[in-house]
């Protein structure tokens, strides 16, 4: 007995829709990939200019508080002779005052979302800085929530190498290997404030 | 001719079945992704224009004419003594005044929009609070706080939304083209602004 289908000569075109439908859904399933991985990069993108300029209020308050502050802490000015790991200690401290405003919540988006920034400020550490020559310099990391912890390893990590203490407005930071005095001063120099690769 | 016996009506009604079948799924398919494609560029238009706008309140601009203290200088927050006491939003578009100046930028055309409900379609909206005009970008007025959320008064926060005034009008769900956004300045100033 003869299958109906086998009767059918017609019967190919079934088959030949039913291959269209399969890829048809193989096509939409990857195109729906492709649009859930740019709708993530949207979001990401998002998430990066948050936490860019939650990085850029403070790196520019620290700026200007070295300015009014000089790093002097429990002295008088002007003041000499403060190493390196002192004035990073200061540095810090001026981060803390951040601490305030260092957690940013979006709960508009999730009650899960928000952007926590971390600055750690530290003598320079490239090899050969001498204990005077006034190279510091800080790094930015973040914590977040779980609704973007996935980016924390993308989002833009900032360090700052500055020179500070420097005797006036004109004068030139020396070289790492160069004393420079350890002032307490308003001036400073900035080598690089780097946006580095997320 | 008699060799030619063509295809029965039930072979015809079934392909015609199938391909009708795939024909929809193509089709709803052709529309959710046209649906996404426009939801994503909004969304990406809406991060270009909080940069924009982050850039304008941070650094201010520069006017054609001169201002108070003879510079075409618009300052921004971060070279302000104070926070400006007037609005920094006219009809949904940035307008930053410093040094008698004042910056409209990132305008478009003007539309009409009739609020619905709160927050639809607009995020300020009230419910039923009649037509607005929409100039440009920003969802609701920015806001300055210069005691809880500030160092020693020397620091701002400034928290503005940014929306997609197309987008918001047809959505289903506007909050979607709407997102906030948050920075502290610095007020490096230390003398009364011009």
């Amino acid at each position: 007995m003869k299958r109906w289908w086998g009767n059918q000569r017609g019967g190919a075109l079934i088959v030949v829709m039913m291959v269209g439908l399969v890829i048809t859904i193989g096509f939409a399933g990857f195109i729906t990939s492709g649009v859930l991985v740019e709708a993530r990069a949207v979001e990401g993108s998002l998430a990066r200019s948050r936490a860019y300029w939650a990085e850029m209020g403070n790196f520019n308050y620290i700026l200007s508080r070295i300015s009014k502050s000089k790093f002097c802490s429990s002295c008088i000015l002007p003041n000499t002779n403060v190493k390196d790991v002192t004035l990073a200690v200061n540095l810090q401290v001026y981060f803390n005052e951040l601490t305030n405003v260092k957690t940013w919540t979006y709960p508009d988006e999730s009650s899960s979302y928000t952007i926590t920034t971390t600055d750690t400020a530290a003598a320079d550490s490239t090899a050969g800085r001498h204990t005077y020559s006034g190279w510091l310099m800080a790094t930015s990391a973040y914590s977040s929530s779980s609704l973007v912890s996935g980016l924390n390893n993308h989002l833009p990590v900032m360090e700052l190498r500055l020179c500070v203490g420097l005797a006036n407005t004109n004068s030139q930071c020396g070289n790492l290997g160069n004393n420079n005095g350890g002032y307490t001063t308003a001036y400073f120099s900035i080598n690089r404030l780097t946006n580095l690769p997320g | 001719m008699k060799s030619q016996r063509g295809f029965t009506l039930m072979e015809v009604m079934a392909s015609t079945m199938a391909t009708a079948i795939v024909i929809a799924a193509a089709s709803a398919f052709l529309l959710r992704f046209l649906a996404w494609y426009d939801e994503l560029s909004a969304k990406i238009a809406m991060n270009r224009h909080a940069r924009e706008t982050y850039d304008v309140f941070s650094l201010g601009g520069l006017s054609s004419t001169s201002g108070n203290d003879g510079t075409k200088n618009v300052y921004g927050l971060r070279e302000r003594f104070a926070v400006p006491t007037s609005s920094m939003r006219t009809n949904y578009s940035i307008r930053y005044i410093s040094n008698n100046l004042t910056l409209t930028p990132d305008l478009i055309a003007s539309m009409s929009v009739t609020c619905t409900g709160t927050g639809v379609p607009l995020p300020d909206c009230t419910s039923g609070a009649g037509t607005k005009t929409v100039k440009g970008w920003l969802g609701s007025h920015p806001q300055t706080n210069t005691a809880s959320r500030s160092v020693s008064n020397k620091t701002v926060e400034l928290t503005f939304t940014i929306m997609n005034p197309f987008e918001v009008q047809r959505a289903v769900s506007p909050s979607l083209f709407a997102e906030n956004y948050h920075v502290i300045f610095t007020l490096n100033r230390n003398e009364d602004d011009p």
